[in-house]
């Protein structure tokens, strides 16, 4: 009787390690296909390539340069304030793909004609910081930020300072306005950010702009969930970028580069977390994202949150046209910093 | 009888994903493995912490064709110049920095020295990693590219330390060889299974050995999805992350270095090879280098020269400067 029993009982534990090893397999070819899939670049958007050269860069100021906590090196641009000074200070942050070097250097250059010191930074894995499109780890970004405050800290020691992000660097700077080093800025300021795929605002693929690898991301996400993170530097999201701009321009992000550089999954979330006051502001004609709903995106956030839409300017119009960086200019040198 | 295929093709199928499983696990519990840092090699940070670089030129950058901005530092030949340039690629975790006292003596010997940052160390990109095997020779070429812009003909010799002697041999056989016309390896690390490697690097280095193996295995199958892992890190002082890369992913570790066997380098390189290395190298066996490259490459050693003494110390970098000014007829 006992031989049987434990007989019986080792079948039984023999079916259940064989099932499970089934099920790993299936699970690991299925995870396989997905991340196998390819990325697919989209063709060029004309409306992005377009807004390039319609601005003055003789202005560009030259690239500074410090070391952030891993060693890597990264580059930023500072823009001294000139006339009447705000007695405030900002940081911009660029775009997807884009750098301190595009159309952003309107805006920068107007904030600091305005009176605000302001300093612009290349975003590791763009222009000149670290290798182009991938970083570390998901959190690099904000580790390097609050080591770009401390530099910024060292010349500008205590003048407010407001966080301005453009499209993912918006996205981005929405989610360092929830995070824990939210408190490093005095109000962060949303030109046309992407709020992710699930916000009212999206439009597919970000107007054609952007084009995700879906089942890789999926595979990808999935394995981070479970808290393995081996497969991050892979390429997911590839953007509609000319040929031959690779010296401008980052023509793909790695998943932790994506995952990383924009808000979390649910911008909601990053919303609720925020304490300090936020502002967005979007050209009304904006191609990528859905302008007239970014009230309804935020209306349920606390405190409430300012939206301003400013006619005739697209999505490149908003850091360059001179009518939105003017305006946007303005904001950030006399809007209140208490919520 | 069609019941009876019906079931064992599904029981076939069942132990074809069984299997899979297995092998899934077996590679993840590999690669889980985790990665150990050595205690620090004091006789690698004094050795190099000794030189004086109070003249030390600025960086200068290029890109690469990726977009990236590479680092380098430029050291003019003085006079008289001997007509020659050379490239010095640092070692293992160190940068251009590294290799001041050498390429300041082969500028003053007359040589037209570059001494670049490699990727995923010093100035150039995110520190540990890069994005495929082979991107340092890309770099290296675009590199080459960016030196002939102000000096288009002169003869070029391609110089490493360390692994960046493992990794000058591997351009040395590969198809940019003839960039250069000659390559000289510092105390060049060879491979785990080089006769001149001591275990570990003499304590220098530290693999995640389950990793790589696992990673390797991947690699074979043409799966690269996790070679941003780190698979090796550095016996580097604490607090030393401004200059030092402290780990290499996997990716970067078999791009820096020879190729798996450095006697394929050695057996494609068709331009003149030499070694020379410290006979009291405390990293390496140099004494054994002779075996490692037999009759194909000239090796010198120069006595009471530890592994770091081979780019500062003066007698070891005048003999090296010396050397590669006269183009190699000296060995």
């Amino acid at each position: 009787m006992m031989r049987t029993g434990s007989s019986k009982a080792l079948s039984v534990l023999f079916g259940a390690v064989k099932w499970g090893l089934c099920g790993v397999g299936v699970a690991s070819l299925t995870l396989a296909a997905m991340i196998a899939t390819p990325l697919v670049a989209p063709p060029e958007l004309r409306s992005i390539s377009a807004a390039r050269g319609t601005v003055d860069m003789s202005t560009l100021p030259a690239v500074e340069r410090f070391s952030a906590r891993d060693g890597t090196v990264l580059g930023y641009r500072h823009y001294a304030a000139v006339g009447p000074s705000s007695g405030r200070a900002a940081i911009v942050i660029h775009g997807s793909s884009g750098s301190t070097a595009n159309n952003i250097h309107a805006l920068s250059w107007a904030l600091a004609q305005r009176g605000v010191e302001s300093y612009a930074l290349d975003i590791r894995g763009h222009g000149v910081s670290g290798s182009r499109g991938d970083i570390g780890y998901v959190g690099q970004l904000e580790d390097d930020l609050a080591d770009f405050v401390a530099v910024v800290r060292q010349t500008t020691p205590t003048a407010p300072l407001t966080l301005i992000g453009h499209s993912a660097g918006g996205g981005f700077a929405l989610r360092v306005a929830g995070s824990n080093i939210q408190n490093l800025f005095a109000r962060t300021v949303l030109l046309a950010p992407y709020l992710g795929p699930f916000a009212p605002t999206n439009r597919p693929n970000s107007g054609g702009w952007a084009s995700p690898d879906m089942p890789r991301i999926l595979a990808l996400v999935m394995l981070r969930r479970i808290g393995i993170d081996c497969c991050e530097g892979l390429p997911v999201l590839a953007f509609a970028v000319p040929p031959n701009s690779g010296k401008a321009l980052v023509p793909a992000y790695s998943e932790r580069l994506r995952s990383n550089f924009g808000t979390h999954l649910d911008y909601r979330t990053d919303l609720a977390a925020a304490t300090k006051p936020l502002t967005i502001i979007a050209g009304a004609d904006d191609e990528l994202m859905v302008a007239d709903k970014y009230a309804e995106a935020v209306s349920a956030a606390t405190p409430a949150i300012k939206v301003k839409l400013i006619e005739g300017v697209n999505h490149m119009g908003i850091v360059g046209s001179p009518a939105a960086v003017s305006i946007i200019a303005d904001d950030v040198a006399t809007s209140g910093l208490n919520s | 009888m069609v019941g009876a295929i019906v079931w064992g093709s599904f029981r076939v199928i069942l132990w074809g994903f069984a299997a899979m499983g297995l092998v899934t696990l077996l590679l993840a519990v590999l690669i889980a493995t985790p990665i150990k840092r050595p205690p620090e090699l004091t006789s690698v940070s004094k050795t190099a912490g000794a030189v004086d670089r109070s003249d030390m030129p600025d960086l200068e950058r290029f890109h690469a064709r990726d977009g990236t901005e590479l680092a380098y530092r430029r050291y003019p030949a003085g006079s008289p110049p001997s007509g020659q340039i050379a490239v010095v690629v640092h070692g293992s975790s160190g940068s251009s920095i590294a290799v001041h006292a050498l390429a300041k003596a082969l500028a003053a010997r007359g040589v037209d020295t570059y001494a670049p940052d490699i990727r995923g160390h010093g100035a150039s990109g995110t520190r540990g990693d890069i994005a495929y095997i082979g991107q340092l020779e890309d770099d290296l070429a675009d590199f080459v590219g960016e030196i002939r812009k102000t000096a288009p003909v002169a003869p070029l010799t391609l110089i490493g330390h360390s692994s960046g002697g493992g990794f000058a041999l591997r351009v040395a056989g590969s198809p940019i060889q003839n960039l250069f016309v000659r390559t000289v390896l510092l105390a060049p690390y060879l491979g785990y299974d080089a006769p001149s490697s001591r275990e570990d690097a003499g304590g220098w280095a530290s693999p995640d050995i389950p990793r790589f193996l696992g990673l390797s295995l991947l690699h074979r199958l043409g799966i690269v999805c996790c070679e941003s892992l780190p698979t090796i890190a550095f016996a580097v002082a604490a607090n030393s992350s401004a200059i030092l890369a402290s780990t290499y992913s996997y990716r970067l570790m078999r791009n820096f270095g020879s190729s798996a066997s450095y006697r394929d380098d050695l057996a494609a390189a068709g331009k003149p090879v030499s070694v020379f290395a410290g006979a009291a190298d405390e990293l390496m066996f140099p004494d054994k280098y002779r075996d490692a490259v037999g009759a194909r490459a000239p090796v010198r050693l120069i006595e009471g020269v530890n592994h770091m003494g081979m780019i500062s110390d003066p007698a070891a970098i005048s003999v090296i400067a010396e050397d590669v000014a006269k183009a190699g007829s000296g060995s």
